[in-house]
């Protein structure tokens, strides 16, 4: 067992901390693709992209909790396109390299979870398929020239790669706390994708464990970097502001939420970490995976509203108001699998009812 | 980072379970209903090594790191074994050996070790009182020197292994104006004259490990039994809380594995609806819980166990950190697996609510979770 980073880990860390304290005029980057792929470039170079295991958890939270709309764009943009490939150990015909920035396409208004009811399908034309059906909450299309659409051919699970143009896509109101990003429901009707434009056939049974056992990791490291900001700044707030001329944290009231708000953090940072080092995919690393969702994400939920109390009114004012943290917690917790479902998943493997 | 244990402790803590499983959970009911303490089990461990792991060989030890230490802890809950076992266990070699160890002369390491490390002396350590359990800065036990020899008066309450002890700690003021400076540590033999033990005290839970009253009575002890120096009383006594964090919490959480399994099993039987219970939602939700608590209160553990290996210095809100965890956050687990367990989780044919009983003392023994919080407020205020 090793709890802390060896010093090398500790300047690789480091390095990149300092790219992340460079980024100027993040609106820019959120709006203006070119902008965009530099930054990439720029994160590319410094290694963020290569980062593995509790370093990639790490690094992670540290950019989420800079800045969690970009952490967004550059995990669920650039780095899971990525990630699926060499999970699915599928091999591409198409050029990867061509895209930088992507989206993922999976929600659907009946399903989330199961293959077996996804409606998005793909009728083979001998050199392409016709694709036809409708996709929600599709993140940053403004940024990218393609999405990932899960559907299926012949009831076999694939990604097919559509070009933006190629969609129908309605904007939807941005979500309070992702203000600056943009959302999308998608429309493909008889969209014809060429043969080495898919990725897949996935054939691995448990291809959607997998695919939200990625996305979980995103939002398990993000809730971790972003309870830590909460948390400091309440702790902060606490000792500078005074009532009858003491500060808040010397009252009990005050002080033992804090220390429960610190240790249930303590406790996700670990079990995060853990989580995020282990790189099978195999059952134990799936259960400490949903332990780590339930965990990290149950906990910034209530670490965001004990903040919350221990702010009061001044919560709902500050330059980066606790309130669009806690929509941020809940929003997480449906990133990859549900808090709720993630609770039956790790109960059946627990029981065994679910094999990997 | 790295979180798993190697072959070699996966390997170790396989046997301590299966001998835990052979040698003593079989007995475990019948003392539990009876409440009283297991002699041949607790010189069992002696035997098996597990009393001594971390002292020296030279000794009679085992000279494990703590990280071991923990993981032998840990494994001898998940076997079954009761929490007043492993409570003794823990008074004895944490709270008392080690600070014999520690900071003992050397004649005193070597008069009392190597008989606690076998089990032949039973050792136990007492610090709180009848009127200074959180505020032990409090305490009125008074060790007043004259000439060659130390006189001790006052009462010392909640004293695990007391009526059993041969051998014990008892912090003391040698200077009652003063607050934790005053504090100073010494061996007390039983026998002594002016040194009595009360009987044990009943309680909810834990029951085989034998608590009491300790009655000091211008008790006379010579000047060779204070251990280290006058004053460092208080000291001592801190640096046992990274033990009293790790090494004394994880047969808790050990024992909350061995109920996750009883519970997973139990799940799969009990049929209801014509269902397995298992099948249930809230079902998998409450196993899912359990395991939620079991995963993280080990890492709390282990984190202190890994940082005491390091020689990293004394890390109060760390190790607080871990006593709150397991102590605030174990009784919805606990109680989970009992109700899981229907009617029969009430019972004592299962085993359920012996954990879930021995588990109520995480949040008040060795410091309560109020006063843990206190501590990591104070500490984060002056962050
Ligand atoms: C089974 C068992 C075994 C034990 N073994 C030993 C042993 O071997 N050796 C030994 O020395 N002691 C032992 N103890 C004593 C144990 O450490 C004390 O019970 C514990 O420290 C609490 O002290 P107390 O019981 O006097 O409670 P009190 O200190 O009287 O506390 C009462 C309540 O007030 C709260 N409280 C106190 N101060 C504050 C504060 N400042 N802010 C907020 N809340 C506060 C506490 O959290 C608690 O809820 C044992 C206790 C038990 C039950």
């Amino acid at each position: 067992m090793r709890f802390d980073f060896t010093d090398k880990e500790k300047e690789i860390l480091n390095n990149i901390c300092v790219k992340m304290d460079n980024i100027t005029d993040r609106l820019n980057l959120l709006k203006k693709r070119g902008a965009l792929l530099n930054l990439i470039d720029e994160f590319t170079k410094a290694g963020y992209f290569n980062l593995c295991g509790s370093m990639l958890n790490n690094a992670r939270s540290k950019l989420a909790k800079k800045d969690f709309e970009l952490y967004f764009v550059l995990e669920m943009g650039v780095r899971l396109l990525n990630r699926v490939i060499s999970l699915l150990n599928i091999s591409t015909n198409f050029d990867i390299s061509k895209y930088k920035i992507v989206s993922f396409a999976y929600i659907e208004h009946n399903n989330n979870f199961n293959i077996k009811t996804i409606d998005t399908i793909g009728i083979d034309k001998g050199d392409y398929y016709i694709v036809s059906g409708e996709k929600r909450y599709v993140g940053f299309l403004n940024l990218v020239d393609y999405i990932m659409v899960l559907g299926k051919v012949d009831n076999v699970p694939c990604f097919f790669i559509v070009n933006k143009k190629d969609v129908e896509a309605e904007l939807l109101k941005s979500p309070f706390a992702l203000n600056n990003l943009f959302f999308y429901n998608i429309r493909l009707n008889n969209v014809r994708v060429l043969k080495e434009n898919i990725i897949g056939p996935i054939k691995k049974k448990n291809f959607l464990d997998i695919f939200f056992h990625e996305l979980n990791k995103i939002s398990i490291s993000a809730a971790i970097g972003l309870m830590q900001g909460c948390f400091n700044e309440a702790k902060e707030f606490a000792k500078s502001h005074k009532n009858n001329g003491r500060p808040i944290i010397h009252y009990q009231e005050v002080g033992f939420k804090l220390a429960e708000m610190k240790t249930i953090l303590d406790a996700s940072y670990l079990i995060g970490l853990k989580s995020a080092s282990n790189p099978n995919i195999d059952k134990d690393a799936l259960m400490t995976s949903l332990v780590a969702k339930i965990f990290c994400l149950e906990s910034f939920e209530r670490i965001v509203s004990d903040a919350l109390s221990i702010f009061s009114i001044h919560g709902f004012f500050n330059q980066e108001p606790m309130s669009r943290l806690f929509e941020l917690a809940k929003f997480l917790q449906t990133i990859g699998t549900s808090i709720e479902v993630s609770r039956v998943d790790l109960g059946d493997l627990c029981l065994g009812y679910k094999k990997v | 980072m790295e979180f798993e244990l190697t072959k070699e402790q996966i390997l170790f803590k396989k046997e301590v379970i299966n001998f835990a499983k052979k040698e003593i959970v079989l007995r475990v009911r019948e003392f539990e209903k009876k409440g009283d303490f297991d002699f041949e089990s607790f010189r069992k461990l002696g035997d098996f090594g597990i009393l001594g792991l971390h002292f020296p060989e030279h000794l009679g030890g085992g000279g494990a790191d703590v990280l071991t230490t923990v993981i032998a802890a840990e494994a001898l809950g998940e076997a079954g074994v009761d929490g007043g076992l492993t409570l003794s266990y823990g008074a004895h070699t944490f709270l008392c050996a080690d600070t014999i160890f520690r900071h003992g002369t050397k004649d005193q390491v070597e008069k009392y070790l190597p008989k606690l490390i076998t089990g032949e002396y039973i050792g136990c350590m007492g610090l709180s009182e009848p009127n200074a359990g959180s505020d032990v800065a409090s305490m009125t036990t008074t060790a007043i020197k004259k000439g060659d020899i130390y006189v001790l008066n006052g009462n010392k309450m909640w004293i695990t292994n007391g009526p059993i002890a041969d051998v014990a700690v008892i912090y003391a003021k040698t200077d009652p104006d003063k607050k934790h400076e005053g504090i100073s540590a010494f061996i007390v033999e039983k026998g002594t004259p002016g040194f009595l033990a009360g009987p044990p005290i009943e309680k909810m839970g834990v029951k085989t490990s034998q608590t009491s009253e300790l009655i000091f009575n211008n008790c006379e002890i010579p000047k060779e039994n204070l251990l280290g120096k006058e004053g460092q009383g208080f000291l001592m006594a801190l640096e046992t809380v990274e033990w009293d964090r790790s090494a004394l919490l994880a047969p808790f959480v050990g024992a909350t594995k061995y109920i996750l399994d009883r519970c997973i099993d139990y799940a799969k039987k009990r049929v209801q609806f014509g269902r397995e219970i298992g099948r249930f939602q809230a079902i998998k939700h409450k196993i899912a819980d359990i395991k939620i608590f079991y995963e993280t209160a080990r890492l709390l553990t282990y984190r202190i166990a890994w940082c005491k290996d390091q020689g990293r210095p004394l890390n109060h809100l760390e190790a607080a950190v871990a006593k709150l965890f397991v102590g605030d956050f174990s009784l919805k687990p606990t109680n989970d697996a009992m109700v899981l367990h229907g009617g029969n989780g009430y019972t004592h044919e299962f085993d359920i609510e012996r954990v879930f009983r021995d588990g109520r003392l995480a949040p008040i023994g060795g410091g309560t979770s109020d006063i843990q919080k206190m501590i990591i407020s104070k500490m984060l205020a002056s962050l």
